[in-house]
């Protein structure tokens, strides 16, 4: 075990969106698609079968008109930081916490198709590849080469856009630096939000703005009573919102 | 017939003769198993154009860095291009066959030279030279071997399946452990996850599988 003082050192790689901004207009979504090669079909109605990394969730208050409240969670993967369910349930070691910045990661080419970690995570985050991706007409030249497109037969998930990491840790490690700076590396999703909704930053650094966001008042997380202490945190002002967050979304 | 070899019954002839042709068979495939199977599985590939590292970097005097630079965000060049080659090559510089072959085969009518690419990584692998060679200050020999003294033209085998290869070398420059080649020439694999993930628990950094895959 370590002791508190050791784990505020590391990096902590986190997130919060604010709930109170955030229109649902899925820029993020759609962004997150572009950037991480997550494939689509032409026909996206089975929801229970479509791939999605970031998926907006449409939340009210059950209130009659006018007192009627709507509020939308986009949900990237949680990073969760302990006891990581899908981590702990991998038979392949497909699926690692990474020590050094708390990203909780996917290898595809190692999965081999159980999908015990979609059974195990508690936000329905993973996502299983049931066909080959198909790339139709001019689709295929808008591929990130940075990000290996998956094949049929493997989990994938919200990687916290690992590769943007390498890439901005290449260019600090050309310049002779070993850490980041607070806006080098951040996530597509993050990097698309038009409502500045989304704040990305180590959350155990006081220098970023993330880690003073997650001591307001304003702050939870979803489901906090499964105690896997999410990375991702959201923002409200409204009662109600933070009530309903540790119980179902 | 009592002194000389004692008869065998026949149950006894069986199974030496059944034992018999086991292990010459056993021999025949493990001889096929040793020489053959490596050439079945290998291609032998030699560049298109017979570069040499040794003369260009010891007798002509140019730096690695003139041709293998970093660009600014921190990236790699890899293989250099042709107008990094044409900036010297313009004409003829020397009296060598395939330096003439280069500048009128490729450079006059505009050509590039499809080298042959050894040290290519598999689509979900992402490698930073930065990380490696700014940060960590490992020698470039360290993963690619000896390419500063190649003075034949470099041959290489890829294997058919994996298209991982192997850079053939002569004699003078250290191997890296490959059998099934001649004792004037020498080897060196190119960089497979087995020798990636030991040299970092070597060196006690970080075998988190997004650092290298994507």
């Amino acid at each position: 075990m370590k002791t508190r003082e050791e784990t505020s050192r590391l990096i902590r790689y986190g997130m919060t969106i604010d709930v109170d901004k955030c229109t649902g207009c899925s820029n993020c979504a759609v962004a997150c698609h572009m950037e991480n090669n997550v494939p689509c079909r032409t026909d996206e109605t089975d929801k229970s079968r479509n791939i999605a990394w970031m998926r907006i969730y449409k939340v009210t208050n059950g209130a009659e008109y006018p007192l009627t409240r709507i509020v939308y969670f986009p949900r990237p993967c949680m990073q969760c930081d302990h006891h990581t369910p899908c981590v702990s349930v991998c038979p392949a070691s497909a699926t690692n916490y990474d020590e050094l910045t708390g990203v909780v990661d996917q290898i595809n080419t190692r999965c081999i198709g159980c999908r015990y970690c979609m059974a195990a995570c508690p936000y329905m985050v993973r996502c299983f590849n049931w066909w080959d991706p198909v790339w139709v007409g001019d689709t295929g030249k808008q591929l990130n080469p940075d990000v290996a497109p998956r094949m049929r037969g493997v989990v994938e998930k919200c990687t916290f856009c690992s590769h943007r990491y390498s890439k901005a840790k290449n260019k600090a490690h050309n310049d002779g630096r070993g850490y980041l700076k607070e806006d080098e590396y951040v996530p597509a999703c993050v990097e698309a939000c038009p409502m500045g909704a989304m704040r990305f930053g180590d959350l155990n650094n006081p220098e970023h703005e993330v880690s003073r966001l997650i001591k307001s008042p304003r702050a939870f997380r979803l489901l906090e009573k499964l105690h896997t202490e999410p990375k991702v945190y959201y923002l409200s002002s409204s009662r109600w919102i933070r009530d309903m967050a540790d119980n179902y979304v | 017939m009592e002194s000389g070899v004692k008869k065998l019954k026949k149950g006894e002839r069986e199974f030496a003769i059944t034992a018999g042709v086991f292990f010459v068979g056993l021999i025949i495939f493990l001889l096929a198993g040793w020489t053959v199977l490596p050439r079945l599985s290998y291609a032998e590939k030699v560049q298109p154009v017979e570069f040499r590292h040794a003369f260009h970097g010891e007798d002509v005097g140019i730096t690695c860095d003139t041709c293998h630079f970093f660009y600014k965000d921190g990236s790699w060049a890899g293989i250099p291009k042709m107008e990094i080659c044409v900036d010297c090559h313009v004409y003829l510089l020397g009296q060598s066959p395939e330096e003439k072959k280069f500048v009128h085969e490729y450079v006059l009518k505009n050509r590039h030279v499809k080298w042959g690419l050894y040290f290519r990584q598999p689509e979900c692998v992402s490698f930073s030279h930065s990380s490696h060679v700014r940060m960590a200050k490992v020698a470039c020999e360290t993963c690619h071997g000896p390419q500063g003294l190649s003075k034949k033209p470099t041959e290489y085998r890829t294997n058919r399946i994996t298209k991982y290869s192997f850079v053939v070398y002569g004699a003078e420059a250290p191997s890296n452990n490959y059998g099934g080649l001649k004792k004037e020439k020498s080897v060196w694999g190119t960089i497979r996850m087995d020798e990636c993930a030991d040299c970092h628990r070597s060196r006690g950094k970080s075998t988190a599988c997004f650092l290298c895959h994507k």
